[in-house]
C-alpha cells in the first residue's frame, strides 16, 4: 500500500492513548488509560493490558481519562474481564457513568462490570 | 386233433407255445414253456379268462385282441404284454400268432409263441435311462476308441458341431472336428491320458460348416477291464464367454487409453446446436479441422434420423427433464459414408440458470458396431441351417427330375446333391433299392402332376444302409393360371423306436463303460426325487461309495447356506416335471468347499409315466471365479469411463471459468457427489487457508479420506482433499486415488494460471490506485468526491486519473485525464501527468497554460505518444470556473434547480507532445448548489451506441442524482451508465458542489484506513463544537460516525485494496443531525461470525434515534438520525 508522506507523519505522531502501569508491592496493579482507543490503536492496547496483568494479582483498571471509546476498546476490556476467571486475577473497572468509557460500557451492557469508586 | 407241439429246446424254458385251435375264443392249448412263463403248474389247463387274469390290466386289451382273431386272419404285430405270476413275480411276454393251414383241408387254427423278454425289457430301459441321461448332458459327449475313431455322439454333440451321429460314427475325429489346440496343449492332453488321468483346456474348434467357436474340452480315458479302450471327450461352447472377456479387455485397454491421454472427442455445442468449440481427437475423429468444425451444426455431420434422435434429447437436456444422456450414432463422413460413435452429453448452465452450451463426448465405436451387425448376420444363417435339419423338402418337374433339395436328407443318405439332382425321384439312392417303393413314388408323381396331393409313407435308405420310415407327401406347385409346374416333395421322419432300441443295445456296454467314466458328476433319482444312482465320477469326486447313493447323499454334501435354495428348486422341478438346472457349493471329502452347477431332466417310460430326473452335475469352481474376474473387469470398465467423464468434466467447466474462487468452487462441487461425499481445496499458508469447500450433507467424521497434492505453480501448493461420510459408500480405491491425483495435477494447472492471472491483476490495480490520489482537496465551500472503477477480472487497467488541489490563490483545480493505452505502461504513464499537473497548477495562471506546460512535459520526457485531459480551475467564494480541455470530454453543471449545462467552450487537439504553445480557456460561474462533473470518456462511450446518447444519459442521471451527497453520486452515476453492459474500459468521475451555506454540513471523503479515524474525529469534534453541541451529543455522533467508518473499513473492502468512505453530516429543520456514511465497497460478512465482534451495529443503533444500513452495487450506505440530548446550547 501507497506510503505516503501524510500518512508517515499520522503513524510517527503523538500516540492516541497512553498506558500507565503502577505495580504496588502487596500485589495490588493500577492501570491508567488515557486518550482515545478506536480500530487503529485497540490491538496494541490490548496487548499492554495482556502483559500488565498476572495470575493472583488484584487489578484496578482506571478508564476516567479515556477521551474516545468505540466497539474495538470495548470489545479489549471485555476480553480482558474474560479472562479474569481462567486466569485467577481479580478484575476492577472505574468509569463513572457520566465519564466517555462509562457511557459506552453501559451502552453495550457491560456495566456489571464497573466498579462504583 | 391239434398237431403236437413243436419239442422245445431245454435251454429256453421261457419261451412256450400254444395252439389256439379253430374257434375264436377258445382255451389255448399251452405247452410246458408257456404255463411255466405264465405261472400254471404242467397239470393246470387255464381257460382264456384264467390266462387273461395273469396278464397287467393296462395290457390285457392287446392279449384279448390276439386271441379273439380270426384264425384266418393274416399274422399281426406281436404284442408285448407284462404277467404277473402266482409268486408274485412279474415277466415281460411277447406273444405272436400265426394262422396255420390244416394240410387235411379243414378249418385253418392259429399257433403262437411267446417267449419272455423280461431281461430284454430291464436291458432296453436302462439303454433308455443312459441314452437320455447322454441326450439330458447339456454338453457333447464324443467317445472314440484308441485308434481316434468315433464310436459315440451324442445329441448335444450334434448340435454344436452340425454333424449328425450318423455322418461321424466310424469316422476320425481329427477330420470331423478339426482344432486349433496348440503343440503345448496337445502334448500335455497326450501326457495326461497316457497316465489315465483327465485334460481340460480350451481351444478354437470348427464345425461342419465350417465356423470356428471356442470350446472347453475335457478328455478322460475310457478303461474296460482294466484296459484303456478309448476317449471319451465332453465339451462346450464358451465362445461367448471367451468373445466377452476380450471384448472387456480390449476395451479397457481402450478406456485406459482414453483416460491417460484423454483421447476422447469432446465439443462444446451451443443450444441451437453449433459447434462452438472441439479438441484436437473431436477433429480427427471427424476429418475436419477446427475452423470448419466451429460454427457447424451437428445435423449437417449426422445421419438425418440419429440427429433427430439426438436433437430429441438435446430438448429434454434443456428443459431439464434430464440431466445428462448417451446415444450411439452415425456420424457423416466427407463421402457420406456413416461411422458410428457413442455420445454422452450434459449440459451448462449459467449462473442464472439458463443454458449456456452442451458438453458432449464422443467415442469411436464404429468398430464394435459393425462386429455385432456381422454377428446378427451369422447367427440368423445359423438359425435357417437348424431349422430345415430334420424335414425332407425338395422341388421337382413335372416328370420326377429332383431339382433341389435340403440338406437334412443329404446328410441323413450320406449323399451330395450331385448323387440327386437331375434324377428322377425315384431312382435316388434313398429309393434305388427297392422297386416296389420306386413304383410307387412313380404313381404318386403321376397323380401330383394332375394336382393332386398325395400322400404315403414310405421306407428310406440311409447311410450305412439303415432304414427310416417317412411321413411322405408330394404336393403339386402351380402357376397362376393353375397349370402344374413343379411338384414340391416333402417328408417327416417317423422311424420306428425300434430300430433306435436295437443300436443302443449293440452299445449298451460302451455306455455303461461311459457313464462310469464321464467327467460328470451323474446322478439319477427315481419319481419322489431320491437318489437312486450315481456314477464313479461322482463317487471319486466326493469319496464315497455308490451303495450311499440311496439315502440323503446330497444333503450331507451341500453347504448349508445353499442347500435350502438348491434343493427348494429342485423339489419345485420334480413337482413340475420340467428341467431342473441350479447352482451351490458342496463339501468334499477333505472339506474342501467347490461349487457345482447340475442341470437335470425329467424321465419318462414309454406310456409316459414319471420315472424321476437324470442330472449331471459340473465343477464349475474355476469358472465362478472367472466369472467374478470378468464381472470385476466389467466394473473396472464402468469405473474408467466414470473417471474419463468426471475428469473430461472437471476441465471443461474449469476452463470455462474465470478466477480461482470460482474454480477452486466449481472443481468441489463436480466432485460431490461423483467421488465423493465432501471436498475441500486448501492452500495452507494463503488467506484464507480454505480455498472452497463442499461439505457433506451428512453428519459426522469421514469414513475415508484421500488427498491429493495440487501443483497450483510457484511456491504456492495446495491440497485437494476427499471424504466420505455415508457409510453406504465403500471406501477408496485404488482407482480413485488416480483418477484424484490425475485431477488435481490438471486442476493444480488451471488454477495456478487463474492465480497468475489475478496476481497480475490485483499487481496493476493496486498501482493504478497508488498513482491516483489518496485523499481529495478539503474546502469549507465544496464538497467533492471521485471515483475510479476499473475493469473488473482483466489486466486491462487502464490510463485514467484524476486529481483536486488547492492552489495557493485559494482556488481549487479539477483535473480529469486519460492515457492512451492500458496495462501497466498507460498507468505509470498516468501517474507521471497527474504529478506533473500538481507540480505545473500552482505555478502557472489558469488551466489553458496547465494544458500548455502538461504539453511541454510530454515532450520532454516522452511520457506518451497521447492523451486527453481537461481542467478547471474554481474560485468557490465567486463561483468563478475557467476551464479548458484538450480532446477530452465535456464538463457538465447540474444546478440546484437540475437545469444542466454543459461546458463546450476551451477545446483544443489532445496532448501529443509537439501541440500549439498557446491553447483556449473558458469561463463559467457556478452558482451555490450547482453540481460540477468531470469524467472519463469511459462514462459515455458504449458499443453500438452513438455518443450524444451517452452524454444525455449522463445529463438526465446527474440530474436527477444532483442532491446526493458528492461520493456516492459518483458511484450512483457510473451504476446508472453502465447499466447491465460489462465495464468495457476503465471510468473516472469527479463530483464537486459548491455549497450554498457550506456551515450547514459537514463533508469529508476519506481513505479507508484506520489511521486516518484520529484525524476525521478532529475535523468533526471542532464542527460539532463550532455548532454548540452539548458534550454528550458530540460524544455520541463521534461515536456514531466512529463506527460506521470503521465498519466500512473493516467489512467493505475485505481482500481488496481500500477504497474512500464519504461521510456527509446535515443539520435537518428540527435541528437534529443527519448523518450519512457511505463506501463503494463491497459488503462482506465475515465467514465466521466472531461473537467478540459486531458490537458496533447496537452502539450505533444506541446512540441514534433511526438506523438504516443498505447495500447495493454501488456500495453500502449507512443513514441515521441523531437525537439531541442537550439541544442548543
Amino acid at each position: 500500500m501507497p506510503a505516503g508522506p501524510r500518512r508517515r507523519a499520522l503513524v510517527n505522531g503523538p500516540p492516541l492513548a497512553r498506558v500507565e502501569i503502577d505495580r504496588a508491592p502487596d500485589g495490588r496493579v493500577r492501570v491508567v488509560v488515557a486518550g482515545e482507543i478506536d480500530l487503529s490503536n485497540a490491538a496494541e492496547i490490548e496487548e499492554r493490558l495482556n502483559d500488565s496483568v498476572r495470575a493472583g494479582e488484584v487489578v484496578l483498571l482506571d478508564l476516567r481519562a479515556v477521551e474516545y471509546l468505540d466497539s474495538q476498546g470495548v470489545r479489549v476490556i471485555n476480553d480482558l474481564a474474560l479472562r479474569r476467571e481462567r486466569e485467577g486475577f481479580e478484575l476492577s473497572v472505574i468509569a463513572p457513568a457520566d465519564s466517555v468509557a462509562g457511557e459506552v460500557l453501559r451502552l453495550a451492557d457491560l456495566g456489571e462490570l464497573l466498579t462504583e469508586p | 386233433m391239434p398237431p403236437a407241439p413243436n419239442p422245445e429246446p431245454a435251454s429256453a424254458r421261457l419261451v412256450g407255445v400254444y395252439d389256439l385251435g379253430p374257434a375264436p375264443g377258445a382255451a389255448p392249448a399251452l405247452s410246458a414253456g408257456a404255463k411255466t412263463l405264465f405261472g400254471f403248474s404242467s397239470a393246470d389247463e387255464p381257460s382264456v379268462e384264467e390266462l387273461l387274469a395273469r396278464v397287467h390290466p393296462e395290457d390285457r386289451a392287446g392279449a384279448e385282441a390276439l386271441l379273439a382273431r380270426a384264425p384266418s386272419a393274416a399274422a399281426g404285430e406281436p404284442i408285448e404284454c407284462r404277467v404277473e405270476r402266482a409268486d408274485g413275480t412279474l415277466v415281460w411276454v411277447e406273444a405272436r400268432a400265426e394262422p396255420v393251414a390244416d394240410p387235411t383241408g379243414g378249418a385253418a387254427r392259429r399257433v403262437g409263441v411267446v417267449i419272455d423278454v423280461t431281461e430284454r425289457k430291464h436291458a432296453e430301459a436302462t439303454i433308455r435311462q443312459q441314452a437320455g441321461l447322454l441326450d439330458a448332458v447339456q454338453q457333447s459327449v464324443i467317445a472314440t476308441d484308441l485308434e481316434g475313431r468315433i464310436v459315440y455322439w451324442n445329441r448335444f454333440a450334434e448340435r454344436l458341431y452340425g454333424w449328425s451321429a450318423a455322418e461321424v460314427l466310424g469316422r476320425p475325429v481329427k477330420e470331423v472336428t478339426p482344432s486349433e489346440a496348440s503343440v503345448d496343449q496337445a502334448e500335455e492332453l497326450i501326457a495326461a491320458l497316457s497316465r489315465g488321468q483327465s485334460w481340460q483346456g480350451e481351444f478354437p474348434v470348427r464345425r461342419k460348416d465350417g465356423a470356428s467357436f471356442v470350446a472347453f474340452v475335457t478328455d478322460s480315458p475310457v478303461f474296460e477291464s482294466g484296459r484303456q479302450v478309448g476317449i471319451v471327450s465332453v465339451a462346450m461352447d464358451v465362445t461367448e464367454r471367451v468373445r466377452t472377456a476380450d471384448a472387456l479387455r480390449d476395451s479397457e485397454a481402450r478406456f485406459r487409453a482414453t483416460f491417460e491421454n484423454a483421447a476422447v472427442g469432446m465439443a462444446h455445442v451451443s443450444p441451437d446446436g453449433r459447434y462452438l468449440r472441439v479438441n484436437d481427437a473431436m477433429c480427427a475423429l471427424t476429418g475436419l479441422s477446427a475452423a470448419d468444425l466451429v460454427g457447424k451444426g451437428y445435423g449437417e455431420i449426422t445421419d438425418p434420423d440419429d440427429a433427430r434422435a439426438q436433437r430429441a434429447l438435446a430438448r429434454r437436456l434443456l428443459e431439464g427433464e434430464i440431466e445428462t444422456f448417451t446415444l450411439e450414432k452415425r456420424y457423416l463422413r466427407k463421402d457420406g459414408r456413416p461411422w458410428w460413435a457413442k455420445l454422452t452429453v450434459s449440459l451448462v448452465r449459467r449462473d442464472d440458470g439458463s443454458p449456456d452450451y452442451f458438453v458432449t463426448i464422443v467415442e469411436d465405436i464404429n468398430d464394435a458396431k459393425l462386429a455385432v451387425q456381422r454377428l446378427r448376420e451369422n447367427e440368423a444363417f445359423m438359425a435357417r441351417f437348424f431349422d430345415a435339419l430334420s424335414v425332407f423338402v425338395g422341388v421337382m418337374d413335372t416328370d420326377g427330375t429332383l431339382r433341389r433339395i435340403n440338406r437334412a436328407p443329404l446328410s441323413a443318405g450320406g449323399l451330395s446333391e450331385a448323387d440327386v439332382l437331375g434324377r428322377a425321384l425315384w431312382d435316388c439312392p434313398w429309393w434305388s433299392w427297392s422297386p416296389e417303393v420306386q413304383a410307387d413314388l412313380r404313381d404318386a408323381v403321376a397323380r401330383a402332376t394332375r394336382g393332386e396331393v398325395v400322400r404315403f409313407d414310405v421306407p428310406l435308405r440311409l447311410a450305412g444302409d439303415a432304414r427310416s420310415w417317412m411321413d411322405f407327401q408330394i404336393a403339386p406347385l402351380e402357376d397362376q393360371h393353375g397349370a402344374v409346374t413343379h411338384l414340391v416333395p416333402s417328408g417327416i421322419d417317423i422311424s420306428s423306436r425300434h430300430e433306435a432300441e436295437l443300436a443302443l443295445r449293440e452299445s449298451e456296454q460302451r455306455f455303461r463303460a461311459m457313464a462310469d467314466d464321464l467327467p460328470l458328476l451323474v446322478w439319477v433319482t427315481d419319481a419322489q426325487g431320491r437318489l437312486e444312482f450315481v456314477n464313479r465320477t461322482f463317487c471319486d469326486y466326493f469319496s464315497v461309495s455308490p451303495g450311499e447313493a440311496a439315502n440323503d447323499l446330497w444333503r450331507r454334501l451341500a453347504h448349508p447356506a445353499d442347500s435350502d435354495g438348491y434343493f427348494a428348486e429342485f423339489a419345485a422341478s420334480v413337482e413340475a416335471r420340467r428341467p431342473f438346472q441350479a447352482q451351490m457349493r458342496v463339501r468334499r471329502s477333505g472339506g474342501e468347499q467347490r461349487w457345482i452347477e447340475s442341470w437335470g431332466r425329467p424321465r419318462f417310460d414309454p406310456a409316459g409315466r414319471f420315472l424321476g430326473v437324470v442330472g449331471t452335475s459340473v465343477d464349475i469352481t474355476d469358472r465362478k471365479a472367472m466369472e467374478a474376474a470378468q464381472e470385476a473387469a466389467a466394473r473396472g470398465e464402468q469405473s474408467a469411463r466414470r473417471r474419463a467423464e468426471l475428469l473430461s468434466m472437471v476441465m471443461a467447466e474449469l476452463e470455462a471459468l474465470d478466477g480461482v474462487q470460482a474454480r477452486a468452487r466449481r472443481l468441489v462441487h463436480l466432485l460431490v457427489p461423483a467421488l465423493a461425499d465432501e471436498a475441500v481445496v486448501e492452500a495452507p499458508g494463503e488467506d484464507p487457508p480454505e480455498l472452497a469447500a463442499a461439505p457433506s450433507e451428512r453428519r459426522g467424521e469421514a469414513h475415508a479420506v484421500l488427498s491429493a497434492r495440487l501443483h497450483v505453480g510457484g511456491r504456492v501448493s495446495g491440497v485437494l482433499r476427499v471424504g466420505l461420510t455415508d457409510p453406504a459408500r465403500p471406501p477408496f480405491d485404488d482407482d480413485d486415488r488416480r483418477l484424484l491425483d490425475d485431477i488435481a495435477e490438471r486442476a493444480g494447472l488451471l488454477l495456478g494460471n487463474a492465480r497468475l492471472f489475478e496476481q497480475e491483476h490485483h499487481t496493476a490495480l493496486a498501482l493504478q490506485r497508488t498513482l491516483l490520489p489518496d485523499h481529495l482537496v478539503e474546502h469549507p465551500m465544496l464538497s467533492v468526491g471521485a471515483c475510479y472503477e476499473a475493469v473488473a477480472a482483466s489486466l486491462e487497467v487502464g490510463g485514467d486519473w484524476y486529481d483536486t488541489i488547492e492552489l495557493p490563490s485559494g482556488d481549487i483545480a479539477l483535473t480529469v485525464g486519460d492515457v492512451v493505452g492500458h496495462g501497466l505502461v498507460a498507468a505509470g504513464a498516468m501517474g507521471r501527468l497527474r504529478n506533473a499537473i500538481a507540480a505545473i497548477a500552482p505555478r502557472v495562471d489558469g488551466p489553458a497554460e496547465v494544458l500548455c506546460e502538461l504539453d511541454e512535459f510530454i515532450r520532454a520526457n516522452r511520457v506518451t505518444e497521447f492523451a486527453t485531459a481537461c481542467c478547471a480551475i474554481l474560485d468557490p467564494g465567486s463561483g468563478l470556473l475557467r476551464y479548458a480541455s484538450a480532446g477530452h470530454p465535456p464538463m457538465l453543471l447540474v444546478a440546484a434547480d437540475g437545469a444542466v449545462r454543459w461546458l463546450e467552450g476551451g477545446r483544443s487537439r489532445a496532448l501529443c507532445g509537439h501541440s500549439p504553445s498557446h491553447r483556449p480557456e473558458a469561463v463559467a460561474e457556478v452558482a451555490p448548489g450547482e453540481l460540477i462533473v468531470l469524467f472519463s470518456d469511459g462514462l459515455i462511450e458504449r458499443r453500438r451506441r452513438r455518443l450524444s446518447a451517452g452524454l444525455a444519459q449522463l445529463a438526465a442521471a446527474a440530474a436527477r442524482r444532483r442532491a446526493e451527497p458528492v461520493g456516492q453520486l459518483c458511484g450512483n452515476l457510473v451504476v446508472d451508465l453502465l447499466d447491465d453492459a460489462r465495464l468495457e474500459d476503465d471510468v473516472v468521475v469527479v463530483c464537486a458542489r459548491l455549497e450554498p451555506a457550506a456551515t450547514a454540513r459537514f463533508h469529508r471523503t476519506i481513505a479507508a484506513r484506520p489511521e486516518h479515524l484520529a484525524r476525521l474525529r478532529r475535523s468533526l469534534r471542532a464542527w460539532l463544537t463550532a455548532r454548540g453541541l452539548a458534550d454528550q451529543d458530540v460524544h455520541h455522533t463521534l461515536l456514531a460516525v466512529g463506527e460506521a467508518v470503521t465498519n466500512a473499513i473493516e467489512h467493505a473492502y475485505r481482500d481488496r485494496a481500500p477504497g474512500q468512505v464519504e461521510i456527509d453530516l446535515t443539520v435537518a429543520e428540527a435541528g437534529e443531525l443527519v448523518l450519512s456514511v457511505s463506501d463503494r465497497g463491497q459488503w462482506q460478512a465475515a465467514e465466521t461470525p466472531d461473537p467478540r465482534r459486531g458490537r458496533g451495529t447496537p452502539l450505533m443503533a444506541a446512540v441514534s434515534e433511526s438506523f438504516d444500513r443498505r447495500s447495493g452495487r454501488a456500495g453500502t450506505t449507512v443513514v441515521c438520525r441523531l437525537a439531541r440530548a442537550g439541544g442548543r446550547s
